[in-house]
């Protein structure tokens, strides 16, 4: 239970504080173009069997479900 | 009386008398020989002191003579019989020494003599000789003429006309030329009178300051003959109005003409002249702009070979103007700056390519503002409507393989696709997978059991909506093996804040799993089934730009399983609580197990409600502008006090436009559930039976243990990256080591997993 409560805290803690870290970085339009790049995307860049076997073979689940956005793109 | 006192004799001092006067008389005369003595030294000393003045006078002079006549000679002729004379005026006013004068007026006369007046050189020659009649010419820098005009001097050197006048005493010298030969006769040493001619004029605009006008003779004179000392003197000219290249090129040519001639002189002057010009000529480069393939630049109208913009040009100091013309996203696009470039520079200029023009000729003011702000090409075409499709089909289809040391193999051939428009904002896609596995695992042997082949179809779709800031998405999979099925629905909502630099993610999924025994059960015990699982699972993640170059995701998931997920074919051993069970060994064999174990064989049993917790980063950062380096970690706990930290990277590399190829490693580890047991112990009661642990199980998973993956892959792009189809071939492959801490059978496992994909986007 406290560790649960300590997970929860400290993932609240980071969104806020990168959050407002993100907001002292203004990164223009014409400045993202690296950001397109496919090597750049949020998702996972896994292929074929290799999130299966992840899944089973580890006893762990969850974390990273893939972002949105993340270039900024218009 | 005092004996040193010197007086009229009066011992008392008193005024002289005639005897103290021929005392005097006789003392003088006693002291004459000490006094001249005294007076010729005194006179001496100012004998001796006149030349060492005058000896640092021929010091100053002589290093002057011989700088003028190094730094000058042959090139600047009229400066440098300037100098000259200005020094022969030093020596005639401070005095120099016979010798030192006669090397001034020798070198006026190879000055005069080069300037083509024969008789003022001679008439200077024949002053040296007066002034020091052991006078000799130098051994370097003597032409025929001046080698004629000395000996001619030498004859007539003692009815040789006075030295001409000094400069700055006298009214200036005669312009050269001033003795021209006859009309129409090219003088020693030259063929082409007309080209003498010129020469002269050069030389009278070079002393007269009209430095254009020496340029212009001494070209004029070089067409008719190459000269190398009026190609010296060109360069000379050209260098004092700027024109360093041109400069550089006349003095380079004179000293090919000298070495060819072997004329020290020339050689002597234009080594240095070449040097300096070198040194002070300044350079431009150009950075083109990325990704335009109609570039054509021009630098002060001349056309620059776009192969050759990012070497060096030499270029002469000033100003100038550069031009650029292309087509930028298929705008007609142009380049216009005028740079300063000053001496010894090297001036780096950015060519970036702004629209003259837009299809229908209208920008939007946010286009304008960020091509004004733009710094880069890239930027400024980031500002312009990118060309974009209207529906972006992707199809792709995958073969896997899977095999470890524990005989579990999986072969894997799967299919997928997508539909996408960017400018409606909508997508959708599907996908199916099959499974075919075979595992005669130590789990399965142990129990006597028959390794078994299995299929496993999966099949799922996508879609989802974003027609602005915010959009939403939809999936829905199936999964079905003969004692499983998996249905499972999921939303997702996303959001662009902060001008899209932070993109909140929230998404909800519910799991409905039907646990049941199919007909490839071993024991043959058919059930409809066994049990069913459901999970509800909340995922959230934000997205962050941190910089042009990286992003951040940071996501945490919540999953809620409820539902009996114990496996239906896992059977427990049961050892002797006190005798067996604490001295059973990790890694125990099959037989030994088989050996030791209580004659029970409870099916696994695990608690039927788990809530799983996980909170996780990437990290993302594009660097060098070719490669992205890819960094993950999880955190994990859940209800089964189950621990775990997983750390994933990736490094991807653009070795070309084509080739893309990369690493990976990832690293897990984990704790044991709380009811995990090595060897699990059954007791009787008071009636004999036995008491099974109320939760058990043989899965490893739920053991601990560390994982290590290392492995990688490559990508080939087919066809132009920027073609309408695209086609592209992966490959990966990774291997895959485990330790188990606490296991029966195994304490270590290596699998091997690769995929081979092709896909095709249109």
């Amino acid at each position: 239970m406290r560790d649960r409560a300590r997970l929860l805290s400290v993932t609240l803690l980071s969104v806020v504080l990168l959050t407002l870290a993100s907001g002292c970085v203004k990164v223009p339009p014409y400045q993202r173009g690296m950001l397109a790049h496919p090597t750049m995307t949020v998702d996972d860049v896994a292929l074929g069997v290799d999130e299966h076997v992840r899944a089973v073979s580890e006893g762990a689940a969850g974390g990273i479900a893939g972002g949105g956005g993340g270039c900024g793109c218009n | 009386m005092p004996a040193c006192h010197v007086d009229a004799g009066q011992p008392n001092g008193s005024f002289p008398t005639a005897r103290s006067f021929r005392y005097l008389e006789r003392v003088i005369l006693r002291h004459l020989p000490r006094a001249s003595l005294l007076a010729m030294l005194l006179c001496s000393a100012l004998v001796v002191a006149r030349p060492a003045w005058a000896a640092g006078e021929d010091a100053s002079v002589s290093a002057a003579v011989g700088q003028i006549m190094t730094e000058e000679y042959p090139s600047n002729l009229g400066p440098a019989k300037k100098k000259l004379q200005d020094q022969l005026a030093i020596c005639n006013r401070k005095g120099c020494s016979g010798p030192i004068k006669a090397q001034v007026l020798i070198s006026i006369g190879m000055v005069t003599s080069q300037l083509g007046g024969a008789d003022e050189a001679k008439a200077s020659f024949a002053g040296a000789l007066q002034a020091d009649p052991s006078a000799k010419l130098p051994t370097s820098g003597v032409t025929p003429n001046i080698k004629s005009q000395w000996e001619d001097a030498k004859k007539t050197a003692p009815a040789a006309a006075p030295p001409p006048p000094a400069g700055g005493e006298e009214p200036p010298p005669p312009p050269p030329g001033g003795e021209e030969p006859a009309a129409g006769r090219a003088p020693p040493g030259w063929k082409s009178y007309d080209a003498f001619v010129l020469a002269i004029a050069a030389l009278k605009a070079d002393q007269e300051g009209r430095i254009d006008e020496c340029v212009e003779k001494d070209k004029g004179s070089l067409k008719l003959e190459d000269q190398p000392r009026t190609r010296l003197h060109l360069a000379s000219c050209e260098a004092r109005i700027g024109k360093l290249v041109d400069a550089l090129r006349d003095a380079q040519k004179a000293l090919e003409a000298g070495l060819a001639k072997q004329d020290a002189g020339v050689m002597k002057v234009a080594r240095v002249r070449v040097k300096e010009l070198l040194d002070r000529i300044p350079h431009v480069t150009f950075i083109p702009p990325t990704g335009v393939t109609d570039l054509e630049v021009k630098f002060d109208d001349r056309p620059v070979p776009i192969e050759s913009l990012t070497k060096k040009f030499s270029v002469d100091p000033g100003k100038h103007v550069v031009k650029a013309e292309g087509s930028v996203n298929g705008l007609a696009s142009a380049f216009e700056q005028e740079v300063d470039v000053k001496e010894r520079e090297l001036a780096t200029i950015r060519i970036t390519l702004k629209p003259t023009s837009t299809p229908g000729g209208v920008v939007t003011e946010g286009q304008i503002k960020c091509m004004l702000a733009a710094k880069t090409q890239e930027e400024v075409q980031k500002c312009l409507p990118q060309s974009q499709k209207s529906l972006v089909i992707r199809v792709a289809t995958d073969v896997s393989g899977y095999s470890d040391t524990n005989h579990v193999n999986v072969f894997s051939p799967g299919i997928n696709g997508s539909l996408v428009s960017p400018t409606a904002g909508w997508n959708a896609g599907a996908h199916y997978i099959l499974d075919v596995v075979s595992a005669a695992s130590p789990d399965i042997v142990s129990t006597a059991s028959p390794p078994f082949l299995e299929q496993r179809h999966a099949f799922g779709a996508t879609g989802g909506y974003k027609p602005g800031l915010y959009g939403g998405q939809g999936s829905f999979n199936v999964s079905r093996e003969p004692d499983y099925l998996s249905v499972n629905g999921g939303i997702a909502g996303t959001a662009d804040l902060n001008d899209k630099l932070v993109t909140p993610r929230l998404a909800y999924s519910f799991s409905y799993d039907t646990i049941g025994r199919g007909p490839s059960n071993p024991l043959g015990d058919i059930t409809p089934y066994k049990g069913t699982l459901r999970t509800h699972e909340f995922d959230m993640g934000v997205t962050f730009v941190m910089s042009p170059t990286s992003i951040l995701l940071v996501g945490a998931s919540l999953q809620f399983e409820r539902g009996d997920q114990s496996k239906p074919y896992r059977y427990v051993p049961m050892f002797d609580a006190e005798r067996v069970a604490p001295f059973v060994p990790v890694g125990a064999t099959v037989d030994l197990v088989n050996r030791s174990r209580l004659p029970v064989r409870p099916l696994e049993q695990l608690p039927t409600s788990r809530d799983r917790y996980a909170v996780g980063a990437r990290y993302n950062i594009r660097i060098g502008g070719n490669a992205t380096l890819r960094l993950e970690e999880r955190l994990y706990y859940d209800t089964w006090s189950t621990k775990a930290t997983t750390t994933d990277a990736r490094y991807m590399v653009d070795l070309s436009r084509h080739l893309r190829v990369w690493p990976h490693m990832r690293l897990h580890y984990q704790s044991a559930a709380n009811f995990y047991q090595l060897a699990y112990s059954a007791v009787k009661d008071r009636d004999g039976t036995l008491i099974l642990p109320t939760y058990r199980t043989g899965d490893r998973e739920l053991a601990p243990l560390v994982t290590i993956t290392a492995g990688g892959g490559g990508r080939i792009g087919l066809g132009a990256p920027e073609g309408e189809t695209q086609y592209g071939i992966t490959v990966v492959g990774d291997v895959m080591y485990s330790k188990f801490f606490n296991s029966l059978f195994v304490t270590t496992r290596t699998g091997i997993y690769g995929t081979v994909a092709f896909d095709v986007e249109f």
